[in-house]
């Protein structure tokens, strides 16, 4: 079938090139500066919750056994170890820190489209593509997202970190097993900015694919 | 009449939409038939609720019918995929809104640039033509400020002049003076009327405003869904009237 497209020939098609595109989510980034921050701020202390909780676990199990393996201290703990009382605690906690980053994250990042539907909608009318919407969320949620995880990852394990130097002093850090702590925190990290750029892609692309004037209509 | 295909840039075939609000069902537009010839100046008027803007939607490519089509330059909007509908909104297709709808965090420039970017132009030829379309607009002293810096009428110059971005055919004004005061509303009435016989483009507006009738070619009135009549300009008479103070 002969479009007007096609009659046109295939060199005038519409592009959205990856440098224009970091130029245009940078930008919006930069212009909205404050609203960015508080959306950074969701993400960050989320994962620095998590990375706390999980930090926290890793050096009480280290601070008890500094006291040596016939001391009370760490009697008490084994024995809370058997009862299963340390892991159920535990597990408790990173599932409440999970949830809490999730919830915290989702909103943000949900919030944060919502605000912009009439700016899809009007990019559409513009010509662009859905995959250009989707492209320059996700490099907006990614520039955040690491950047906010990294932070917060960082903050939750300073914070634990010296406090445990400030209460146990440097006994612990030899039995701290910090090669699978750092492991973990990765994972945190990466979850987060992941977390971060679906929730934020997500309502994007149904943005994207919305009938311009269904997109006006959205009042936030 | 013999049927020119070059002659009608828009045509509709018994258009009808229907929405579906709180379990009822409200038509809309029902069966709306309207040919648009290229260059023309026409107005869509009707009161709130005639299905107006329901069925400037349609022929903008905002929204879709549930029945009939609408032809752009012979070519069934049902028919084009995703890319190819953005292609033709992209180089086809300039639209100016009531509310402007310009992107808050770029600039006037970047602004208008932003569909020439969509559509490959390099950079540097993009903001030649971006200032010169900002000129003609008479915004050439405000080429770097966000729109949050502009007046309303000046924000509707933007709209303007980033509709004419891509060389378009077809410009779409939704109520382009709703939101403008009489003076701004005539500045801006005017700026299409020049565009409109300067470079020939097909300028359809939905409107309420009848200083923008009295530019108009053709106009066509639609009521309860449906087309009351289609006058040209010449058949009618428009007395718009002036306050006393009003300037």
């Amino acid at each position: 079938m002969t479009t007007a497209a096609n009659v046109a020939g295939i060199q005038r098609q519409i592009k959205l090139p990856l440098t224009k595109a970091f130029e245009i989510s940078f930008k919006s980034i930069k212009n909205r500066f404050w609203r960015t921050m508080i959306t950074a701020i969701g993400i960050l202390l989320g994962i620095a919750f998590l990375v706390s909780v999980i930090s926290s676990s890793y050096f009480a199990r280290a601070a008890a056994f500094s006291y040596g393996p016939l001391s009370p201290q760490w009697i008490a703990y084994k024995k809370q170890l058997d009862l299963g009382q340390i892991q159920t605690r535990e597990a408790w906690l990173v599932a409440l820190a999970l949830l809490v980053s999730t919830i915290g994250i989702l909103n943000s990042m949900l919030m944060s489209v919502a605000e912009r539907y009439r700016e899809i909608g009007t990019m559409k009318c513009l010509g662009a593509l859905d995959a250009f919407i989707i492209k320059l969320f996700i490099i907006e949620a990614l520039m955040t997202g690491i950047i906010a995880s990294v932070l917060g990852g960082l903050l939750g394990f300073i914070l634990i970190f010296l406090s445990y130097l400030g209460q146990q002093g440097t006994a612990w850090l030899h039995f701290a097993n910090f090669g699978d702590l750092f492991k973990w925190i990765g994972i945190s990290i990466i979850s987060g900015s992941f977390l971060a750029l679906i929730a934020s892609a997500w309502p994007a692309a149904l943005a994207a694919k919305m009938p311009p004037v269904d997109a006006f209509r959205v009042e936030v | 009449m013999a049927y020119n295909a070059a002659e009608y840039i828009v045509r509709t075939k018994s258009l009808v939409k229907e929405f579906t609000l709180g379990g009822e069902t409200l038509r809309a537009l029902n069966g709306v038939q309207v040919d648009i010839r290229r260059g023309e100046y026409i107005s869509i008027m009707g009161p709130s609720g005639s299905g107006k803007s329901t069925f400037f939607n349609m022929i903008g490519g905002l929204d879709k019918p549930t029945e009939g089509s609408v032809f752009i330059d012979d070519v069934d909007m049902a028919q084009l995929d995703a890319s190819e509908l953005a292609w033709l909104r992209c180089r086809r297709i300039g639209y100016i809104f009531q509310s402007f709808n310009l992107i808050p965090v770029m600039t006037a420039l970047e602004n208008v640039t932003l569909p020439m970017i969509f559509a490959g132009t390099p950079t540097d030829d993009g903001i030649e033509k971006g200032i010169q379309l900002l000129t003609k607009v008479g915004l050439a002293h405000r080429l770097h400020h966000k729109p949050s810096e502009l007046s309303g009428g000046q924000q509707q110059r933007v709209a303007i002049a980033r509709s004419f971005a891509n060389d378009p055919a077809i410009i779409l004004a939704d109520e382009p003076t709703g939101n403008l005061d009489t003076t701004t509303g005539e500045e801006i009435i005017e700026l299409l009327r020049l565009l409109n016989k300067e470079k020939g483009v097909t300028v359809i507006s939905a409107t309420h405003d009848l200083k923008m009738l009295d530019v108009s070619d053709r106009i066509v009135w639609i009521r309860d869904g449906k087309v009351d009549r289609i006058e040209n300009r010449s058949d009618i008479t428009i007395d718009v009237g002036r306050m006393q103070g009003e300037d």
